[in-house]
């Protein structure tokens, strides 16, 4: 269309630029050519003619603005109706200043009214997600601000049952020579308030933590139990101790802690609560160890007593038991051992 | 009569009316526009009695717009008020980049195109046009008042009836686009740079709408001219 043709150029060509010569929109040269080829074709002449008079006649017959609104009454009710929307916008404008926040509610509220489905989905996912990640999250919040501070205590504070069912052990330390001249112990406890509990053997709420762990040996690891085992052994003479040693050679799942209690009885056996979790043990004990370990216990017991009148007939009796039926060897053999070994006063 | 609406200065283009004084004009256009930078700025800091000066300065060429391109004053109220709502609540991203006038008319051509593509789309919802003069749709008191004089005279009353009738069918065939063109460029005198500019498109894809938009009429209306 940009095209110019020359002085005889082709109609079809110059009818484009008919159209801008009527509204102005040519160069001088362009303008220069179209009156050229108009000079020259009278059926473009008449082409342009009309092209000058279709705005005017479009523009006398058929337009609007001048017929509809001769005296502005359209403007003046244009004008007021935008002064009512006007206010309007402005005070919806200050309801969602203060309703701001809500407005995201109002429409996911909105949107879930339209598709309960999508909506009910959508909430269950949110709340998958949610349960997924918030613990996640505070875990990793609870880390980053640190181990929860430990409240150290000297003892004094007494533990209540209930303390003592629910908490954990993080770990024993013990130092033989403490500022008393008794072993110092250090009692890590995990609980709903973590706390150290710090004091020697002697002290009542070490004991009855080392005692609980040691009759609840469930709830803890076995090194717990163990290293609770050997903090008691040196305190045998206490009967509290020696009972809570009696159930754990008793009851312990773990055999290397039955067999440290046991241990750590020997030389006990004279007390009837002593001898009877050895002779339990070498009874129904499911390890061959720990029932070594009963017969060994009973034997330097029997032996130390000799002089003080008549044994237990029921330690013979077991251990003969012990040795016909024991499914172990060596128990059996330890067994017949240890009533040879009892034998002088032995009647068969 | 349309060129009553032409006292408005485009950057770059100068209307026919403001060819008499040109020292003049640039001085008043130079003085008008520091005069409306100020208002600007009042109305995006929410002055609404600057945001009303600008509306009025603009607001009548709009609404002559609208009616001629939609041909019915309650189409054309309805574009007057979502444009200048549109430009109430989007003032603030006004940058000065353009002219106001340049800004207006980009926003109002592109609620009266959406009014033409939605009127084309659905036009059984649309009320009757605005046809020829007389034709049982009288606009006010001030209206009734000339038509009873042109009555006076029948013959003529019919004969512009049916004209009024033809150019209105006539204009129908136009696409909103090439509606729009034709109007921009005969009765609010722009040039095509500017309603490229105003379209967002390029001058000559405004030319080739001019163009179809002419051979149509013409065609449509080759026993008026």
């Amino acid at each position: 269309m940009s095209g110019v043709p020359g002085n005889n150029g082709c109609c079809e060509e110059i009818e484009c630029l008919l159209v801008l010569f009527a509204c102005n929109e040519l160069e001088a040269s362009e303008r220069a050519t179209v009156e050229a080829h108009v000079g020259s074709c009278t059926a473009c002449a008449a082409l342009l003619a009309g092209a000058l008079r279709l705005p005017q006649r479009i523009a006398a017959g058929g337009q609007a603005a001048g017929r509809v609104d001769p005296s502005d009454l359209l403007l003046a009710q244009c004008r007021s109706e935008l002064k009512e929307a006007l206010d309007d916008a402005e005070a919806a404008s200050a309801r969602r200043g203060w309703l701001g926040g809500f407005r995201w509610a109002h429409w996911l509220l909105g949107a879930f009214a339209r598709h309960p489905a999508w909506g009910a989905a959508l909430l269950v996912l949110f709340g998958a997600a949610l349960g997924s990640v918030a613990p996640q999250w505070y875990r990793a919040q609870a880390n980053r601000a640190g181990p929860r501070p430990a409240m150290t205590v000297s003892v004094s504070p007494r533990l209540s049952e209930h303390d003592l069912q629910t908490m954990g052990i993080a770990g024993i330390n013990w130092a033989p020579n403490g500022p008393s001249g008794a072993p110092s112990v250090e009692l890590h406890l995990t609980s709903e308030k973590p706390m150290v509990l710090q004091g020697n053997l002697d002290d009542t709420e070490v004991k009855r933590v080392l005692t609980y762990v040691v009759q609840n040996g469930q709830r803890f690891d076995s090194g717990v139990r163990l290293d609770s085992v050997d903090m008691l052994r040196m305190r045998l003479s206490d009967a509290d101790v020696r009972r809570a040693l009696c159930a754990a050679a008793r009851k312990d799942s773990n055999p290397g802690v039955r067999l440290r209690a046991l241990e750590a009885l020997r030389g006990f056996e004279q007390d009837d609560l002593v001898r009877q979790a050895v002779l339990d043990a070498l009874e129904n004990d499911s390890n061959p160890g720990v029932r070594v370990e009963a017969i060994n216990s009973l034997v330097g017991t029997l032996r130390a007593l000799e002089d003080k009148g008549p044994e237990d007939p029921r330690v013979v009796s077991i251990l003969r038991e012990r040795m016909q039926n024991d499914p172990n060897n060596y128990v059996r053999m330890q067994s017949a051992a240890a009533i040879r070994r009892l034998g002088p006063r032995e009647t068969y | 009569m349309p060129l009553t609406g032409l006292a408005l200065a485009l950057p770059g283009q100068q209307s026919r009316t403001h060819w008499a004084q040109p020292s003049q004009t640039r001085v008043r256009a130079g003085v008008v526009q520091d005069d409306e930078q100020v208002l600007i700025r009042e109305a995006q800091a929410g002055s609404r009695a600057a945001f009303e000066e600008l509306v009025h300065r603009y607001d009548r060429d709009v609404l002559r717009l609208a009616v001629n391109l939609l041909r019915r004053p309650e189409d054309a109220r309805d574009v007057y008020q979502e444009a200048f709502l549109k430009i109430y609540r989007n003032l603030h991203r006004f940058r000065f980049e353009c002219s106001l006038y340049t800004w207006i008319y980009r926003v109002v051509t592109n609620v009266c195109l959406d009014h033409l593509r939605r009127r084309n789309s659905r036009p059984e919802d649309q009320a009757p046009e605005v046809a020829a003069e007389g034709d049982g749709l009288p606009a006010d008191f001030f209206d009734r008042q000339k038509e009873s004089r042109v009555i006076a005279d029948p013959e003529r009353h019919l004969r512009d009836k049916e004209i009024g009738r033809q150019i209105a069918a006539a204009l129908a065939l136009l696409s909103p686009r090439e509606r729009m063109v034709f109007e921009m460029k005969h009765y609010q005198g722009l040039k095509l740079r500017v309603i490229g500019d105003l379209l967002g498109t390029t001058e000559e894809t405004v030319k080739n709408s001019l163009f179809r938009a002419t051979r149509k009429l013409r065609t449509r209306l080759e026993g008026l001219l």
